[in-house]
């Protein structure tokens, strides 16, 4: 067979080939018309997935709840721009007539913003870093090694995680009282040190069922190549799991920043003053601002002359306090958004 | 030859008898405990391994630990001892010192806390002065008994839609965790204040409704339900990640097998997917529970305390007494929680134990008769004395008995 040929019949073979397939095609397509039993199957779906009338109800439903999630900070958003005449206004829902910056330029000098923000940032960064630190130690200890007393511990992790802490602050904030914590980052970080911060039980808890899943081996073959305790610590474990780390560092800055009663107890006399203030710096943290914002604005307000220029009070003032507490934490959300995200996967509680 | 085994030996002889120990179930727990260490295990033939059913039994086994590991496992101490003082100097002191205080006049002089005994005057003062007390800790209750089931099921639910073959997941996910990143006291405050565009809906229909037809108590829970519905839904961000971590992570052949054997999708929820997040459940319900009674805004009895210590006569002493009794209240919650969702015994576990105990029940039978019966042979032995005795002294029986 010469070359020719070897290609006609190639090409032959090819065009048979083709026409057999659009053949097959017309036949698919004559044979099997839009039936009652496939539309049904497309909509009400069959065994292995679910039909698309019931995928649009899932829609319908999940974007209806996203929203009811949303709407809140939504309406704080729309409020915290509106003036106040947009607010008496009944037409207006959404959208104020004219975006008012004037607002926040009041709500950040009653909350006296900058300030505030670093010492929020410092009163939330230093206890998250001790912890991270402390919780890490703790959790290795009780994942690497098997000693007496270790139950215990656990039992006293999980029950001090289950007790309210109105129990031991009546004598805490009593003795940091006596020894000058109050109004000072020693408050926040004193109990941080020792494992006792805000939610430190869980933190170390996370810290464990991570730590627990290294595999013993690497362990055992740093040992064998000389690493002590310390060096396998920090050359393996950490390593390996920083994803439990940055979780707990996450974490806990948010719980941090939103402790509106600690802040409250620790830095405020009763009467309301602050307590640093004699010593030269007194914490002012954002949460405790915006909770106090109202008698503030008004206060400010009172000293400035019946208000020349200060507007009375409304809603959307104190929805620009909210804001302004709340964006720190919402960029750093959208920023490290899978991070957040994928912590309950990564924090290893549902088990491996 | 006993004393020249490594220590290698010994633990891979100790990982088997720990391999025996886990497979044994929990009933062989009731029998008598000893340990036996690992080299009598291995030379005494009189251990049995082996219950009655054929299975593994329970064995306590001594490890003997090698002086390295033990050496070793000492470092734990190390590691743990900061979280070991931190018990100790915020956890157990303080809870014994407002332990104290509970019996105590608490003032301060000079700067430092004098404690009187006072006979049990706080727990009256502290229940007395505080008028909203009752209402307070039964709103509390009825807050967890109706938000804590709701959120879990409403968790269930939208992880559930999550985990369904849909686009836009991610989405949806950085939606519902939003909440967990704001929520704080003075935010939900405000949000409450903000109310005007957020419970758009008016409740006061169905409020009314419901006091028509339900006894008040139940009325109120359902009403507080629906009038608080934005910040029940607010509450459930953890506990939805929690849930479809958990639900992904069911391994799809069972719902294959079971598809195969023409289950439905709904009986795969309720014997594939449920029984196996249970765990899950409890964990989301308890957590809630602790959210809710850590959150201010909720717990108004918090708030009490605050306010009890700063301004209150005595106030030490009746805050403490409120303290603990917000623990014990919160403590027994979580204590049904716990008790209502615990792992149950699988079928073939209950049915041996029932037939263990059915057994027991034949073999008491068994004995009582035996003792019946050797009673009833003594005393036959006697009446048998008797009657010779009698005989002997050639006395008229008047019976059958002779068979002379």
């Amino acid at each position: 067979m010469s070359k020719k040929e070897k290609l006609d019949v190639v090409k032959s073979e090819a065009k048979a080939a083709k026409a057999a397939k659009a053949e097959a095609k017309k036949i698919k397509k004559t044979k099997t018309p839009l039936s009652k039993e496939k539309v049904r199957k497309m909509l009400f779906g069959s065994k292995d997935d679910i039909g698309l009338l019931k995928k649009l109800a899932v829609y319908i439903i999940l974007i209806g709840v996203g929203f009811i999630f949303i709407l809140p900070i939504l309406s704080i958003i729309s409020t915290s721009f509106m003036s106040l005449d947009d607010l008496l206004d009944p037409g207006v829902v959404w959208f104020p007539s004219q975006f008012s910056f004037k607002n926040y330029r009041l709500a950040m000098d009653t909350m006296n913003f900058g300030k505030s923000l670093v010492d929020s940032l410092i009163l939330s960064g230093v206890p998250s870093l001790i912890q991270v630190v402390t919780c890490s130690i703790v959790g290795y200890g009780l994942a690497r090694y098997n000693f007496k007393g270790k139950n215990l511990i656990f039992m006293i992790l999980i029950v001090s995680f289950i007790m309210p802490q109105q129990l031991t602050i009546l004598e805490t904030f009593r003795v940091y009282n006596d020894m000058g914590f109050t109004g000072t980052i020693w408050a926040y970080a004193a109990p941080a040190i020792f494992g006792q911060g805000i939610k430190s039980q869980l933190f170390i808890l996370i810290c464990w069922s991570f730590f627990k899943q290294i595999p013993k081996a690497l362990s055992e073959a740093a040992q064998i190549d000389g690493a002590g305790h310390f060096k396998q610590f920090f050359r393996i474990a950490i390593p390996s799991a920083s994803g439990a780390l940055i979780v707990v560092l996450l974490f806990s800055f948010v719980w941090y920043w939103n402790e509106e009663f600690l802040a409250n107890l620790y830095f405020y006399t009763s009467s309301g003053a602050m307590i640093g203030e004699k010593e030269g710096y007194g914490f002012t943290p954002l949460i405790t601002q915006l909770a106090k914002f109202d008698g503030q604005y008004n206060k400010s307000r009172d000293a400035n002359n019946a208000g020349s220029d200060k507007p009375t009070l409304s809603t959307s003032l104190s929805m620009c306090a909210t804001v302004l507490t709340i964006a720190p934490l919402l960029l750093l959300y959208f920023i490290l958004q899978k991070q957040f995200v994928e912590s309950v996967d990564r924090a290893g509680i549902t088990g491996e | 030859m006993k004393k020249t085994k490594t220590d290698e030996e010994l633990n891979n002889v100790s990982n088997e008898a720990a391999l025996v120990n886990e497979a044994a179930t929990d009933d062989a727990k009731k029998k008598k405990k000893k340990k036996y260490t690992v080299e009598e295990l291995l030379n005494n033939d009189d251990i049995e391994l082996v219950d009655e059913y054929g299975r593994r039994r329970k064995v306590k086994v001594k490890v003997h630990e090698s002086k390295l590991t033990k050496r070793e496992n000492r470092m734990g101490y190390f590691f743990v001892f900061p979280y070991i003082i931190g018990v100790i100097a915020f956890l157990f002191y303080p809870m014994v010192r407002t332990f104290w205080y509970m019996f105590c006049r608490v003032r301060i002089a000079n700067n430092a806390i004098v404690t009187e005994w006072n006979n049990f005057e706080n727990f009256g003062k502290a229940v007395s002065e505080y008028v909203t007390f009752k209402t307070d800790i039964t709103a509390l209750i009825s807050k967890m008994i109706s938000y804590v089931p709701l959120i879990v099921v409403f968790a269930l639910i939208i992880s559930m839609f999550l985990n369904l073959n849909i686009k836009g997941k991610g989405i949806f996910r950085t939606i519902f965790f939003i909440p967990v990143i704001v929520t704080s006291g003075p935010v939900m405050q405000d949000l409450l204040n903000s109310s005007n565009s957020i419970s758009a809906v008016d409740i006061s229909i169905i409020t009314n409704t419901l006091n028509s037809m339900l006894p008040p108590f139940l009325a109120d829970m359902l009403s507080t339900v629906f009038g608080n519905i934005i910040t029940i839904l607010w509450y459930t961000g953890v506990q939805i990640l929690i849930f479809l971590a958990a639900i992904q992570k069911i391994d799809t052949s069972l719902y294959e097998a079971a598809k195969i054997d023409g289950g439905s999708n709904w009986e795969c929820f309720w014997k594939i997917t449920l029984p196996t997040i249970k765990p899950m459940i409890l964990l989301n319900a308890v957590y809630t529970t602790i959210f809710l009674c850590q959150d201010t805004n909720n717990n108004w009895i918090i708030g009490r305390i605050t306010y009890v210590v700063n301004n209150g006569v005595n106030g030490y002493g009746q805050g403490s007494v409120i303290a603990w009794i917000l623990n014990v209240v919160v403590l027994i919650f979580v204590g049904i929680v716990f008790l209502l969702f615990k792992e149950k015994r699988d079928a073939y576990a209950k049915q041996i134990a029932k037939n263990k105990k059915f057994e027991k029940k034949a073999k008491k039978l068994v004995k009582k008769q035996a003792k019946k019966t050797a009673k009833n042979a003594v005393k036959f032995e006697k009446a048998l004395q008797k009657e010779a005795k009698l005989k002997a002294k050639g006395k008229d029986l008047r019976g059958g008995y002779e068979d002379v």
